[in-house]
């Protein structure tokens, strides 16, 4: 079973065909890229992985299961462009971005114990994100996105 | 829609934003701005009395001039000079505020006393001086043509006015004045409030678009999870911040009322009580009830809901607070307008205008408790104007959840409003 499986997906907004009938596979266990120009809509077909937005026609299935409300909490999405909370504590925050993807409090509090220590970060935890370096930040958006049972 | 994550936005919404600064700060200061609203009137009042102001009266007749000096002898005397050009010379100099120049025409009804005055004069003083001359010319027409003191007693009778209103289940002694007051500053409340709490929902979607934490959120929540966590979150910090205001009003409305009445301690005597109320000056404090509080309360909730959903949908369009006046303005006209309308149905609520403006979903917030203010609304306008909010809200919501799933995610172009008509036609 593809770790990934995309078979024909378009999608249209208005006037604008932002993905042509894409198809491809991700196996387990592998590292993909996916390579364009601006415009040849690879943020699209990313966002439409994670059920952001939704396909107008075609496919898309997690694990064998299509993409949708539960395959949105075993998917740790990091984009590119990533923020966070300014006037939130970092560990707040975190819990919060780990249960709005599923996760239960007490799971969600240990994971941040662990990530937190593991990246020597676990003074932060009651720092505004305003008060950290923005070197720090870019860890941040990591924890979340790994903080998941098998991430 | 999953309930749970809607929840978990929600709480983040309300909790993170009730413990900071500007929640607390704002919360402390409007009723202590509120009390200063009621003080610094008195306060003024009670300074400027203080101040000892000269009018001089120069009188051709030689018989008003010592009725004047007889009645306020503080503030009127009779100068050295009848010489026009010093007596300029003196107002201008300051050296008195003002002089009266009354000729013989006066007494014979066929011209009027002339007031001259430097400085800002202001609107009681000269009222004052008005009515001290009209009593003095009567008193001296009623010498000249030698009535009976009766006749007299009867000039000098002065009548004050107690209203009441009749309600329903019986006679209820309200201060409607004071009620008309109690409307304005509703009425001006709910419209500030619009304006704040929109600005709040709308930074609030700004800062989640132009921090990029949105791409992450939207791989968890759906756009209307997000977005109705969001707009009651909010809500439910101004239901909280309106509590606790009500609250408090309520506490401080009690104690300034006992503090007016110790500034005023001759309005313990009857004559003092008789003036104010012959000149229409009311210095009680009225009772609001328990119903108005409601009203104001369900209309504001209702309001910010419209109005916060509009907000929300601009917020999602633009990527910077700068860039959103162009959006915001149809938003604010309608706000606008029924704050425009709000002096004509506080003074007559029962007109059709009133009527018609105050059911009219967009104006109701600003307006009905306005309303509710100065008269008993029937039930089924109240009512009414509740569904049709509903409904507006339902509405404005969907709309709103449409172009802010859209606009939330998109980046680098600004859009207008034939932009934002599109994404509604969007699909998923």
């Amino acid at each position: 079973m593809q770790a990934i499986h995309i078979e024909n997906v378009s999608k249209v907004f208005g006037e604008f065909k932002a993905v042509d009938n894409v198809s491809f596979d991700v196996r387990p266990g592998c590292i993909y890229g996916i390579l364009g120009p601006n415009g040849a809509g690879k943020t699209t077909t990313i966002r439409m992985i994670n059920y952001i937005t939704i396909p107008d026609q075609g496919v898309i299935t997690i694990n064998g299961v299509k993409a949708g409300r539960q395959t949105q909490e075993i998917i740790g999405y990091l984009p590119e462009e990533r923020g966070l909370y300014k006037k939130m504590k970092v560990g707040e925050q975190l819990i919060y971005l780990a249960r709005l993807k599923g996760m239960k409090l007490n799971d969600a509090r240990a994971s941040l114990k662990f990530w937190l220590e593991r990246f020597d970060a676990y003074g932060w935890i009651d720092k505004e994100v305003s008060e950290l370096s923005k070197g720090m930040q870019r860890h941040l958006p990591f924890q979340p996105g790994q903080g998941y049972p098998g991430g | 829609m999953d309930f749970n994550k809607f929840f978990l936005v929600f709480k983040r919404e309300y909790f993170s934003r009730l413990k900071s600064k500007t929640f607390i700060i704002t919360t402390i200061l409007a009723p202590v701005g509120f009390l200063m609203l009621f003080l610094i009137p008195i306060a003024v009042s009670s300074l400027s009395s203080e101040r000892e102001r000269i009018v001089y009266v120069v009188d051709e007749t030689g018989t008003i001039d010592h009725r004047l000096v007889e009645a306020n002898p503080g503030l009127y005397r009779i100068p050295d000079t009848t010489e026009m050009d010093e007596l300029r010379g003196e107002v201008m100099a300051r050296k008195v505020d003002a002089y009266v120049y009354i000729s013989e025409s006066v007494i014979t009804n066929t011209g009027s006393p002339e007031l001259v005055y430097g400085g800002a004069g202001g609107l009681m003083f000269i009222q004052g001086i008005r009515s001290d001359i009209q009593s003095a010319v009567r008193d001296e027409l009623l010498d000249r043509s030698d009535v009976n003191p009766e006749v007299r007693e009867i000039f000098g009778k002065r009548v004050g006015l107690q209203t009441s209103k009749l309600t329903e289940t019986g006679e209820e002694e309200t201060d409607t004045t004071a009620l008309f007051i109690v409307g304005l500053v509703f009425g001006i409340v709910i419209y500030a409030a619009m304006f704040i709490y929109g600005a709040i929902i709308m930074r609030s979607v700004i800062e989640e678009k132009s921090s990029r934490i949105i791409e992450v959120i939207t791989s968890a929540v759906k756009p209307l999870e997000l977005l109705l966590g969001k707009v009651i979150g909010v809500g439910a910090l101004g239901m909280t911040q309106f509590l606790i205001w009500i609250i408090a009003i309520s506490g401080i409305g009690s104690v300034a009322g006992m503090l007016m009445l110790g500034t005023t301690p001759d309005a313990a005597t009857g004559e003092a009580l008789e003036e104010a109320a012959a000149s229409g000056v009311s210095f009680s404090i009225p009772d609001i009830g328990i119903e108005l509080w409601v009203g104001l309360l369900v209309f504001f909730l209702l309001g910010y809901l419209i109005y916060s959903a509009l907000f929300a949908a601009v917020g999602s369009a633009v990527e910077s607070e700068t860039d959103s006046q162009q959006l915001t303005l149809p938003i604010s006209i309608p706000i606008i307008i029924a704050m425009l309308l709000i002096n004509h149905v506080a003074s007559d609520p029962d007109s059709t205008l009133s009527v018609v403006s105050s059911m009219f979903p967009l104006f109701t917030p600003m307006l009905m408790p306005v309303r509710m203010a100065v008269l008993d609304v029937p039930l089924w306008q109240i009512l009414g104007s509740i569904v049709l909010m509903a409904l507006t809200f339902m509405l404005l919501m969907w709309l709103s959840a449409r172009i802010y799933r859209v606009g939330m995610l998109m980046y680098g172009k600004k859009a207008g409003f034939r932009e934002l008509a599109r994404w509604v036609r969007y699909s998923e």
